[in-house]
């Protein structure tokens, strides 16, 4: 018996439901000058994965690498069987969850591609994680947290993208998902006034139009009567009275 | 007008300018805003609009205009709302005195650039701000409170205003200026230096 053929006529989402009772190397040739794959998969699961003659090293970029194939056009495959004993590989992932969570990333990505923070603004940790987060978001932030956190300038979805080899877009949308879910948001570089700041001067009269949320006397705040914005503010001030 | 002070004769004499930059989304109102404020002619760069953006005049580089508050020389600067000028929004903050992010509160459709807008340039430059609510005057828009939200902000740091209107502009101005002073940055920031300071931002920073 023999597997194989091509993506062009049988999806790689496809190939993975022939496969999910079987076990052997899976190799897809994505054409000249393009990469070289094999996949080892057990019991539906991916147990390992070389791509171009080096091992894929982790379940972050084994996805990304699936990704790859899920949206490949054409390429040549072919499946060798194998024993599961045999197979004993540094992955184990289940391919078919897999695919469908990649299918799922792929209309987020396209549902709220205009939503994503700019690539270059820099995020930091919130909080700790309390509940469990589905598993691709999971193996992202296995992998991405310490930087959220020991960074002081944060990170952003470009350097993200980077340092863990994944696609730009899908280090944007793993970073909208962390923020809706409380994990992530972006740095201010300059720091939160102190709550209640102290204004400088008198301040507005409450019917004016900028009068928000005003001003409990900090004893943090004193400014210097002598200031630069102390003067500033009463010679803005002296124009509109 | 203040025809006591020309910025380009002034400049390199009196005190050093510092420097306020106003942003936001096309249509949002900073060339209003900066209008509203300045002393001297705005110089402008509006031009018709190449593309649809619903509207017909648009910034293309950016406003500039001057004021001079006791003595003191300041520099307005408007960016241009389109995306892609988008390289020009951290060149401008580096060194500001403050950042005026305007959003218009009839479009709630621009909310999500403007946030993006916002949070690219805040979390890459230490730059004090203020989110600006803009058409005020006009019967159906969002509340500062109700954009604080959205921008996950504390209230006091989203104003209302008429962009058009040079009253509602200075008390803007002077919302600005209260948290810049509440900042404590009275010292270390606006040293003579001021408007002038080193960027801080990037992935070295420590
Ligand atoms: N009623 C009202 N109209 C405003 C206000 N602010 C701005 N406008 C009007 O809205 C339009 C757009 O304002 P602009 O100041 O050109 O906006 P902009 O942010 O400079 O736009 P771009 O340069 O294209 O990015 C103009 O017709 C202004 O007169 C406001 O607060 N109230
Ligand atoms: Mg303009």
């Amino acid at each position: 018996m023999s597997l194989f053929g091509n993506l062009s006529d049988l999806p790689f989402v496809e190939v993975v439901a022939l496969l999910s009772r079987k076990s052997g190397a899976l190799e897809i040739s994505l054409g000249p000058f393009r990469s070289h794959y094999q996949l080892y998969v057990a019991d539906g699961s991916l147990r390992g994965m070389v791509r171009d003659h080096s091992p894929v090293e982790d379940a972050l970029q084994a996805r990304e690498e699936i990704v790859k194939l899920f949206v490949a056009q054409s390429g040549s495959f072919e499946f060798t069987k194998l024993s599961p004993e045999s197979l004993v590989g540094n992955l184990d992932l289940p391919l078919q969850r897999i695919l469908l969570s990649i299918s799922t990333m792929h209309d987020e990505i396209g549902a709220f591609r205009e939503h994503f923070a700019d690539p270059r603004t820099q995020f930091r940790a919130t909080q700790a994680l309390e509940e469990s987060l589905d598993p691709t978001l999971s193996d992202f932030w296995q992998r991405s947290h310490k930087y959220f956190s020991d960074l002081p300038s944060g990170i952003s979805a470009q350097q993200l993208s980077s340092l863990l080899r994944i696609s730009l877009e899908q280090a944007q949308l793993y970073l909208y998902k962390l923020r809706a879910a409380g994990l992530v948001a972006p740095i201010r570089a300059v720091e939160q006034p102190p709550k209640n700041h102290q204004p400088l001067a008198p301040s507005i009269p409450a019917s004016a139009p900028v009068a928000v949320g005003v001003a409990q006397p900090s004893p943090k705040s004193k400014p210097r009567s002598d200031g630069l914005i102390p003067r500033l503010l009463q010679a803005l001030k002296g124009k509109i009275l | 007008m203040n025809p006591l002070y020309d910025p380009i004769a002034s400049f390199g004499t009196g005190p050093k300018p510092l420097k306020l930059v106003v942003a936001g989304p096309v249509g949002a109102g900073k060339t209003s805003f900066v209008r509203s404020l300045s002393e001297t002619e705005v110089v402008g760069t509006d031009e018709l609009a190449t593309e649809d953006i619903g509207k017909t005049f648009t910034t293309v580089a950016m406003d500039f205009g001057t004021l001079v508050l006791d003595g003191q020389p300041i520099f307005l600067f408007g960016t241009p709302g389109q995306d892609r000028f988008d390289f020009m929004w951290e060149v401008l903050c580096e060194g500001a005195l403050g950042l005026v992010l305007l959003v218009a509160g009839d479009k709630p459709s621009e909310f999500s650039q403007a946030r993006r807008i916002l949070e690219f340039i805040t979390s890459r430059i230490s730059v004090p701000f203020i989110v600006g609510v803009t058409r005020q005057d006009l019967p159906k828009v969002w509340s500062s409170e109700d954009v604080a939200e959205y921008f996950g902000l504390p209230t006091a740091q989203v104003v209302s205003l008429n962009a058009t209107r040079s009253t509602s502009s200075i008390f803007t101005l002077i919302h600005l200026l209260e948290l810049v002073g509440a900042y404590q940055l009275s010292e270390s920031f606006v040293s003579s230096d001021a408007g002038l300071a080193e960027p801080q931002n990037g992935f070295g920073q420590q």
